[in-house]
Formats: structure tokens, C-alpha cells, sequence
């Protein structure tokens, strides 16, 4: 049986590219923005992660009340 | 779209791994408590409750501020130990009120089952405590890397749930609501899908994600329901469907109910994701690595896109200083965060060298002269010097165009 903790059976290798190694400061190319805004909490979007019985899906939210 | 290239909790690890990422947030909460109250002194489990990142977010969105005494009253929230904490106090429908009233559908009122319904809690508490030991069982892995941003789970009476299988809310981050379970199985399936929800929470406030453009951008309609989601909801229901479709792999025997999720999880995640690699755009890096990774299409994005031409110009003598009511806190990872008070307050994360220098600066207004911070940083960076100076000009150009540094006079 496949493993949850196994890649599977017809994995390919991870991306070479993508995250990078956490590096000290200075060493290995400049990666990521120096200055990173959060703007999760600035943003209210409606819509929400309700899973309903009638649906049997993630719905949207149109219930999902801003605070 | 082809299998992906390797499990979630692996992929998710190659950002950060749970604890880093969990450590990450506290920080976070823990530097917008400090600029918002200061002086309240949240201890990890505090800033690990629901009630006290509702409470702390909506204050970082600029509704109201902050009161140390809600966050304390919040914390008197009694739950019992069922592997996960269980809400269990007889006074939870009243503690958990903004939960409970964000996922209500129109017409109900959900409340939560507790101590005080005698044996039909304590029925809950075995099936919960066995959800979470078979969640373990059958993907010890991903059990860890999922529970480990679920702080917190409240079960709905049945009569109140108003059709509510599971659920969660980016407003009230950490805490799982779901119906009152039948089998252990529907609550490890609950855990896997709002987990996935709760790591996309923790996700998108300390890693590149979404930004501020993402609910101006194209819905995506999903062909089983023609419901319209915007880019937030739709990523986060292609990452929980992406963990329920690697998770069904594992549950071959277990008995699934009507409404489970599982058998229709792979066909879905795929169906949103390819929506979601044709607008790749609008999605921030980490995103972008992470969908390419888990879709297994072998062409996730290099986040090395940094503009290195956009440097400050810096001139001799020039000295530098944090900009006055500036705080940051430092995470166990060595990564900064940044927080500018007013109304709302303005947070940041640094990248490595930018937040070498606004800790090499510190907090008390000290200025230091450019040539004096380039010396220290090639010697605490081993490099030769003018590498320092080129990396110290790209970190001060955002962080003087943000307002977190300023020239000294």
C-alpha cells in the first residue's frame, strides 16, 4: 500500500528550483522580496471554508459574515 | 494534469516545516499584541487560541482595538484532551460566539456540545479521541503537519448545525467546528480538510501567498456545484482537496459515509488546479512554488525574482536608523517581522538581509553610518565587502520606501 508519507509510485524528483535553502545573510543568490507586506488581514473577502451537507462541498460563503 | 511529485506535508515542509511555521505566526500575533496592547505579554498558548487571533486580527484590520481583558476571559475556555483540544466549557457557546455566528448558514445558530450534555459529550469525546488516533495511524506524517495549526475543536450539536459538515474560519484561525460525528472516520476526514484550511491560514501570513490584489481578480466557478469562489477561497479549497485526495490513498478498507469527500478529492483538486496554474499570476511565489510542486507538472516557478537593480543610492557618511515606533520581533528561525503602529497597524516580513540590518539597527532610534554596518555584516556574513554593500543597497531601498529605516541626519 502507498505510504501517505512516501512520494508516489510515479513521483518525479522534487523541483530542483522553487524554495530555497534557508541561508544565513549574505551567502547564496538574493531570493524572496526584501520587504513583504501582510495584507491577510487588510483583505475581507466573503466567501469562507464551510463544508455543507446539501452541498458536499466547500461552499461559498455567502453567510460567511465579515466580523 | 499529472499525480503530484510528492506528498503535502513534504512539499509544505519545503517551505517550512510545522513547527517553524507555527513559531513563525506566534511571533507574528505576539509583535501586533505588543504594538496594539503593550505590555499585554501573551504566553505561546494564549497566542495559539482562536479567540485571541480573532481578536488580534480584527485589530490588525483596522476594527477597533485591542482589550488584554477579552483575550484573558477567552482564555478561561475549558476543553478536554481528545488528542486535539475539545472545547468542553458549559460556557463555550458564549465564548466562542464569533466562530460560531461566522459559519452559521442563514437561519441557524449552532451551538456546541459540552460538558454539560453529561453522556452524549462524553460519547463525542470517544469518537473524537479515535478520529484523531486513526488520523494518526493511517498518515502519521501528515497528521502532524496539519494538526499542528489546529488549535482547537468544537463539536455542534446535530439538532443546530443547520447542515454544516465541517468548518473554519480565516477570522477565527485555529479553531475546527464540525457536526456532531457518527465515526471516528468523519472526524479524521474533518481534521484533514479544515487542517489543510488552518495551514493555509498560518501559510498566508508568514509566506508569500496572496496579496492585497487578490479579490480583484477572475472567480473560478467549479463544475459540481457552478458555485464562483474569488482566488483566496479558491486556492485554499485546491490545497485542502490536493491533502484529502493524498489522504484518500490511505483510507482503502475504511468505511466512507454519503458526504465524504474523499472519493471525489483528486478529480476536484486537479479540475481547480489547472484553473489556478492558468492564472498563476496573480498568485504570490511561495503560492506558485507550491501549486507547480503539488500538481507534479515539473515547472515550479524559481522564487529568485528579486529586482536587484532597484538598490538604494547611498553616499559616503550616510547614516541610517529604524524609523521611530517601529517594532520588529525576531522568530527562532532568524526570520524579522516588522509592525508600523497606527490605524490599522502596518505589518511586515523581512527577508534575510533586511532583517539582519534592522536588528543590527535595534529599536532604540541608534544611528549607525553605512560604512559602520557594512563592515559588521561582511564580518558576521563572511563575505568580502563590497558583496555586503551591494546586499545592504538592495535590502535599504524597500525597507527606506516603507518607512521601516530612514536616513540619520
Amino acid at each position: 500500500m502507498t505510504s501517505l508519507n512516501q512520494p508516489f509510485p510515479q513521483s518525479r524528483p522534487l523541483p530542483a528550483v522553487g524554495v530555497q535553502p534557508r541561508l544565513p545573510p549574505g551567502r547564496g543568490p538574493v531570493t524572496g522580496r526584501p520587504v513583504v507586506p501582510v495584507d491577510w488581514f487588510r483583505r475581507m473577502p466573503q466567501g469562507g471554508t464551510v463544508h455543507m451537507r446539501k452541498l458536499g462541498a466547500d461552499s461559498p460563503g455567502a453567510w460567511f459574515v465579515v466580523p | 494534469m499529472s499525480s503530484p511529485v510528492a506528498s503535502p506535508h513534504a512539499l509544505h515542509a519545503a517551505i517550512a516545516p510545522a513547527v517553524v511555521l507555527v513559531d513563525e505566526r506566534r511571533t507574528l500575533y505576539r509583535l501586533a499584541a505588543d504594538v496594539l496592547a503593550p505590555g499585554t505579554g501573551l504566553s505561546d498558548n494564549l497566542l495559539d487560541h482562536p479567540i485571541v487571533r480573532y481578536e488580534i486580527g480584527r485589530a490588525l484590520a483596522g476594527h477597533g482595538g485591542l482589550e488584554p481583558a477579552l483575550l484573558h476571559r477567552a482564555a478561561g475556555l475549558r476543553v478536554r484532551d481528545a488528542g486535539v483540544a475539545l472545547a468542553a466549557d458549559p460556557q463555550a457557546a458564549d465564548l466562542l460566539e464569533a466562530p460560531l455566528r461566522i459559519i452559521a448558514p442563514p437561519g441557524t445558530s449552532p451551538r456546541p456540545l459540552t460538558e454539560a450534555d453529561g453522556a452524549r459529550f462524553e460519547a463525542v469525546v470517544t469518537i473524537v479521541t479515535e478520529g484523531v488516533r486513526l488520523f494518526r495511524q493511517l498518515a502519521p506524517e501528515m497528521a502532524v503537519d496539519l494538526l499542528a495549526h489546529v488549535s482547537m475543536l468544537a463539536v455542534l450539536r446535530a439538532e443546530t448545525s443547520g447542515g454544516v459538515v465541517s468548518a473554519s474560519s480565516r477570522y477565527v484561525p485555529g479553531i475546527v467546528l464540525i457536526d456532531e460525528p457518527s465515526t471516528p472516520m468523519e472526524v479524521a476526514e474533518a481534521l484533514v480538510h479544515e487542517g489543510a484550511h488552518e495551514k493555509f491560514f498560518d501559510l498566508a501570513i508568514t509566506r508569500e501567498f496572496l496579496d492585497v490584489y487578490a479579490e480583484d481578480v477572475e472567480y473560478f466557478e467549479n463544475s459540481w456545484s457552478h458555485a464562483r469562489w474569488p482566488l483566496e477561497q479558491t486556492f485554499a479549497a485546491w490545497h485542502a482537496y490536493s491533502c484529502l485526495a493524498q489522504f484518500s490513498t490511505v483510507c482503502q478498507g475504511q468505511h466512507l459515509g454519503p458526504i465524504s469527500l474523499l472519493p471525489k478529492a483528486r478529480e476536484r483538486a486537479d479540475e481547480i488546479g489547472r484553473w489556478l496554474l492558468e492564472h498563476e499570476h496573480d498568485l504570490r511565489a511561495d503560492a506558485r512554488w507550491l501549486l507547480h510542486a503539488m500538481s507534479g507538472d515539473g515547472g515550479a516557478p524559481d522564487r529568485s525574482g528579486v529586482d536587484t537593480s532597484v538598490t538604494s543610492e547611498v553616499r559616503e557618511g550616510d547614516r541610517f536608523r529604524v524609523v521611530p515606533g517601529i517594532r520588529f520581533r525576531r522568530a527562532a528561525s532568524g526570520r524579522v517581522v516588522v509592525a508600523r503602529a497606527g490605524q490599522p497597524p502596518e505589518v511586515f516580513w523581512l527577508g534575510v538581509e533586511a532583517g539582519w540590518l534592522v536588528d543590527r539597527l535595534g529599536h532604540d532610534g541608534l544611528v549607525q553610518s553605512f560604512d559602520a554596518v557594512a563592515a559588521k555584516a561582511a564580518a558576521d556574513w563572511q563575505v568580502d565587502p563590497s558583496t555586503a554593500e551591494a546586499r545592504l543597497r538592495i535590502a535599504l531601498g524597500p525597507l527606506i520606501a516603507n518607512l521601516i529605516v530612514e536616513r540619520a541626519s
